[in-house]
């Protein structure tokens, strides 16, 4: 089990000459990084950057060419990651999620810390999930108080955004979400992301569904979030022009 | 969620065609030790060279184990297949009478057991060997750990790094180049490969498979109880010698980094 407060979407740009990639993003300095993850494109669907619909998120089988390993150093310097071979961090569109739980739970040196590739690097595109904290997780309950779920209808269109507001109603004004239920008629499996804005500043940024997707023991919950509905989407970045319905339940 | 050991010893246990019920081998170390969890593994050749009795059959084979103290049959038939590693483990949490365990394998044909084998791994307390946990337990380290094969059985060599550092997880990876530069080890070559790691001069850690450490998938992780090894008492074994054989296996290793405090007196 995992409580996420905020996520950051950092898309990778890996060509023949990166063989140490930064990662550095002002909104991570002096942040406490709970997690760090890889996303991908699977097999069987493809899936593009959440700002910028003609670039399609490498594949699982290109990965496996290529090792990315993560290096991260604290603020007194020290090397406490070293060489983390990042396949134990990835998740891909469905059906692909598969990965170790592993917290880091310290600031970082954003600066100074960085991905390792070896291998065979073309023109390689990953995105990189930073899971992190800007102010203490509330304590945590599963007690589940109400839910309501909304459908989505994606169109053929590979891009469409969904404003969050024109589809929930007042009933979650005012709740606390604890979790978001990702499940899809059809059994498409369409690639989106979660763009969330909350009330008191916490931030979901382009989460990919696919992490809200498979239960598992490794379940995503999130730490009583404040939703603003208004400025929150769900932004569809698919590859394939299939119509479906993606249904999303929020638990208080 | 898996519990706390110290020590994982992998056993072999030969199939004959007659064979109807095989009473677990007599193994002077395991004697006494609590054990916390077994999985039952699919090798593609086993330490001595034997293939392992296909998981197709693991619903046909039914382990009993017999408690050391009370001598009853606390775990009565137990299918094997509820011992593979595709699911969280059983938290089995007895002191087993190994020479008075055994799995019937009467339900299956003489003929696919015919030079096979079952390979059970044992995870269970030590105390020679078992660290010290914190009561918040935090913080870890990622080091890396790798190994390029040389031939049947390999040593590790010294580690600065790692000298002295409680271990609380070691995970196996399959890159396709380690950070070295070095060719890594491929799934499909790592059925026949075993780890065996020491502590104070005991084999803690025997004939472990390799894949056991791949910890992806559903999964929980593995617990390591804080564990100091001797890494150059400690080795890495392989059944075949061919060229995608003898290359490197990669770990990471998660290491305490929680400051231990002694208490004062």
């Amino acid at each position: 089990m995992f409580i996420i407060q905020n996520t950051a979407f950092i898309p990778l740009r890996l060509s023949i000459t990166d063989r140490h990639v930064s990662f550095y993003q002002d909104i991570l300095k002096g942040k406490r990084i709970n997690r760090i993850m890889l996303y991908s494109s699977s097999e069987d669907r493809a899936v593009c950057l959440p700002d910028d619909p003609d670039t399609m998120l490498s594949q699982v089988a290109e990965l496996d060419e290529l090792s990315l390993f993560l290096n991260l150093y604290d603020r007194t310097q020290n090397l406490f990651v070293s060489d983390f071979d990042m396949k134990n961090l990835l998740v891909a569109t469905f059906p692909v999620n598969s990965f170790v739980e592993h917290l880091i739970n310290r600031e970082i040196d954003i600066e100074k810390s960085y991905i390792a590739a070896n291998g065979i690097l073309s023109s390689t595109v990953v995105g990189l999930i930073v899971f992190y904290q800007t102010k203490l997780l509330k304590p945590f309950s599963d007690t589940i108080n109400g839910s309501v779920t909304i459908t989505l209808n994606k169109t053929t269109d590979l891009v469409q955004d969904f404003k969050l507001s024109d589809y929930i109603t007042n009933t979650l004004r005012g709740k606390f979400i604890r979790q978001i239920i990702v499940s899809d008629n059809d059994g498409l499996h369409n690639p989106a992301y979660l763009d969330i804005l909350c009330r008191d500043g916490k931030r979901i940024d382009h989460l990919p569904l696919d992490f809200l997707r498979a239960a598992s023991p490794k379940d995503f919950y999130f730490d009583m979030l404040d939703i603003d509905f208004e400025n929150s989407y769900l932004r569809i970045r698919d590859m394939s022009a299939d119509a479906g319905a993606i249904n999303l339940t929020f638990i208080y | 969620m898996n519990k706390f050991v110290s020590g994982i010893y992998g056993v072999e246990i030969p199939l004959v065609s007659t064979s109807t019920k095989i009473y677990l081998p007599d193994i002077a170390y395991l004697r006494g030790k609590r054990i916390k969890h077994i999985d039952v593994v699919e090798v593609l050749k086993s330490p001595a060279g034997i293939a392992s009795l296909s998981r197709n059959f693991f619903d046909s084979a039914y382990l009993t184990i017999v408690e050391l103290n009370t001598q009853s049959e606390q775990i009565r038939n137990l299918p094997v297949s509820s011992l593979a590693t595709t699911r969280n483990r059983l938290f089995i949490n007895r002191i087993a009478d190994f020479p008075r365990s055994y799995i019937d394998v009467s339900k299956i044909a003489g003929a696919d057991k015919t030079n096979k084998c079952i390979y059970l791994v044992f995870y269970f307390d030590d105390s020679a060997v078992w660290g010290i946990v914190p009561a918040e337990n935090n913080r870890t380290q990622i080091q890396p750990l790798e190994l390029k094969l040389t031939g049947k059985k390999t040593f590790f060599n010294f580690s600065s790094v790692l000298q002295n550092r409680r271990v609380q997880n070691i995970i196996l990876n399959y890159p396709d180049t380690t950070p070295t530069g070095n060719a890594g080890l491929d799934y499909s070559n790592s059925g026949d490969k075993y780890l065996t790691l020491s502590r104070n001069q005991r084999e803690s850690f025997k004939d472990v498979p390799l894949r056991l450490f791949l910890q992806t998938d559903q999964n929980y992780p593995l617990l390591l109880q804080n564990i100091m090894f001797d890494l150059q008492q400690s080795y890495i074994t392989t059944v075949n010698t061919t060229a995608d054989d003898l290359v490197s296996v990669f770990f990471n290793l998660v290491i305490d980094d929680n400051l231990i405090v002694k208490s004062k007196i």
